[in-house]
């Protein structure tokens, strides 16, 4: 247990969501604005909300990535099936952070949209796991918020329903959303299993 | 060939950015804003670097992390570090410069045969981004684990476009190279400092980051390590603080008035100067004459010249906004627009004082604009308040209209004297 924790850099994941947890409580609703063509309206309005908590998934995929050598492939045990609980300890960790972070200071709103984005995007990077290698698994919720954030706009001045990353009010249809999404990334990588080892080699 | 096509990221990414760049054009983009003004299409396609700029950053990013990871920097080798690198990282700049113009040749659908040029500073500042955005990706390569490169590439390429925008202290704007997307207007023109500070960046910082991307810091010529990490710090603090000086009084946009010397003036009564790419297809001038005759027949004295301008107008000249395709019912808005000033009515210390005023211009406008388009277009004026205005205004006798609006106008920006009230009903 000791080398399979060491060899994913734990600490290092641990420290970057708890970091990611205290950063979005203190920038709260800040936002990046990406121009028109042409004046009007600032457009692709992007909350930090729903960019910083990418941090998470993409740590995570590197640790995933760093530890899968040699050794890993081939060991007897089901180190596969560890490392989608790896994944989901930390969701588990952000969402232990920010519930007391919304416990002790209520006024941060932006904290829940957050954790609803982690969970869906830790679900995201779980799902594309049955393509892709670890290498490239947190790309896809990345690129997700970027053409959320360029595509993702309504008419009158909200987002689409597919959108979800920027919604700014954490809705518990938000929140079964994107449990939903992590309840189906964790069954297709458990599915999948030791078998998907060897494929990426 | 196939082997490059085969071995280079940039190549199979250039899907992906260029069905962006076509989704993008076909959701957001009004022709409205750039069609028919060369300086226009080109700067307007200043947002495409969205899409460029993180096909650049994330293929260097790959490429770069698995040149590290095959360990052929290490090797005895007779060309540089820096050229096995650029060898490498060459086809992310075409490539993402070349989604950059197929960019441009989609918006510039519907401006050919159009006289004017894209200035050549706009194309040097869309490279040099570009080139800054693949040494961007390079150092995350080198530095970074792949998983982690990859994604960070995305986030600091749109983060640094975005987040430039988004703050209110301007030169950092000029820094990024979006900010010529608010050009230009046909009666404007781009101020070439602007992207002249964002070539000067980008490529002071293209060049550092690229250093830093093939610096040895371990093993033999790995001598003056602390020198070099330190003169590239100081240079990119150099960098930066020079352009931030160039760029402080340059504003929220790099656009200045444009030279009359490009405009040729009709032998009518009133002149219209028009700019070359207003002749032909919907030339103003037939309407503007004709919308001037109206208003001297009403009483209303027009100045001998009419201009395409943003300064205010003089009494000898009357300066319209203009873009290269106006229909109509806007040719003749910014016709009568253009005999108040810009701000209609000064503040002269009282709230309720500057509300009447205010309200004395919207009618004036409005009377002015509903004489102007007499058989030209049918009821222009469709705001209710101004309509019972002017009802009050014509009231009076025709010559009476004439002098109520021909003495409230100087009156409006005159603080000293107060305007006449609108006739009561």
């Amino acid at each position: 247990m000791t080398w399979w924790l060491t060899s994913h850099r734990y600490l290092v994941a641990v420290a970057v969501s708890l970091g990611c947890v205290a950063l979005g409580a203190l920038l709260g609703e800040a936002r990046l604005l990406v121009p028109t063509a042409s004046g009007g309206v600032p457009f692709g309005e992007l909350p930090v909300f729903a960019v910083l908590p990418l941090l998470v998934p993409i740590v995570v995929g590197t640790a995933l990535d760093g530890a899968e050598r040699p050794p890993y492939v081939v060991s007897a045990r089901r180190v596969y099936r560890y490392d989608v609980l790896f994944s989901a300890t930390f969701v588990l960790i952000y969402a232990a952070a920010s519930i007391l972070v919304v416990m002790v200071w209520p006024e941060l709103t932006a904290t829940l949209p957050g954790l609803r984005n982690l969970v869906a995007f830790i679900g995201l990077q779980l799902v594309s796991g049955w393509w892709l290698p670890y290498r490239y698994q947190s790309s896809v919720p990345t690129i997700y918020v970027f053409a959320a954030a360029t595509f993702g706009r309504a008419d009158q001045g909200g987002v689409s329903a597919w959108a979800w990353p920027l919604e700014s009010s954490a809705t518990p249809t938000g929140f079964a959303f994107a449990v939903g999404l992590l309840a189906v990334g964790m069954m297709v990588s458990l599915h999948r299993g030791d078998r998907g080892r060897l494929r990426h080699w | 060939m196939r082997s490059f096509l085969r071995t280079h990221v940039a190549v199979w990414l250039l899907i992906p950015a260029l069905v962006g760049v076509a989704a993008y054009y076909a959701s957001f983009v009004d022709p409205q804003n750039y069609r028919g003004y060369w300086p226009a299409v080109a700067s307007n396609s200043a947002i495409f670097l969205l899409f460029s700029c993180i096909l650049a950053s994330s293929s260097s990013a790959i490429e770069m992390s698995r040149l590290q990871r095959s360990g052929i920097l290490d090797l005895p080798s007779t060309r540089t570090r820096l050229l096995v690198t650029l060898d490498r990282l060459w086809p992310s700049l075409v490539l993402a410069f070349l989604v950059q113009l197929l960019a441009f040749a989609m918006l510039s659908l519907g401006t050919w045969g159009v006289p004017g040029f894209t200035p050549i500073i706009l194309w040097s500042s869309f490279v040099s981004v570009i080139a800054m955005h693949v040494a961007l990706g390079a150092v995350l390569g080198r530095y970074l684990p792949m998983a982690a490169a990859v994604p960070l590439s995305l986030v600091a390429s749109y983060s640094w476009l975005g987040f430039t925008w988004s703050v209110p202290f301007f030169p950092l704007r000029y820094l990024s190279g979006l900010e010529v997307v608010t050009c230009c207007r046909l009666d404007m023109q781009l101020d070439p400092l602007g992207p002249f500070v964002t070539v000067v960046f980008s490529l002071s910082l293209a060049c550092i980051l690229l250093a830093l991307s093939v610096l040895r810091w371990r093993g033999r010529n790995a001598g003056g390590i602390t020198t070099r990490v330190a003169f590239l710090a100081l240079t990119t603090v150099a960098a930066t603080s020079l352009c931030l000086f160039i760029a402080r009084d340059l504003g929220a946009a790099p656009v200045m008035p444009r030279s009359q010397n490009e405009a040729s003036c009709t032998e009518t009564n009133p002149s219209v100067c028009l700019f070359p790419e207003q002749h032909g297809k919907r030339d103003p001038s037939q309407l503007i004459i004709k919308a001037s005759d109206n208003l001297t027949r009403a009483g209303i004295e027009v100045p001998s010249t009419v201009r395409f301008s943003i300064n205010a107008s003089t009494s000898s000249t009357l300066n319209m906004a203009a873009r290269p395709y106006m229909k109509p019912e806007e040719v003749l808005h910014s016709f009568t627009s253009a005999f108040l000033s810009p701000q209609l009515a000064s503040y002269c210390g009282d709230a309720d004082e500057h509300q009447s005023r205010l309200l004395v211009a919207s009618v004036i406008q409005g009377w002015l604009l509903d004489r102007a388009s007499v058989d030209i277009i049918e009821d222009p004026v469709s705001d209710p308040p101004t309509r019972v205005g002017i009802e009050q205004v014509e009231q009076l006798s025709p010559d009476g209209q004439a002098l109520w609006v021909s003495t409230n106008l100087p009156r409006l920006t005159d603080c000293s004297i107060s305007v006449l009230e609108l006739p009561p009903s």
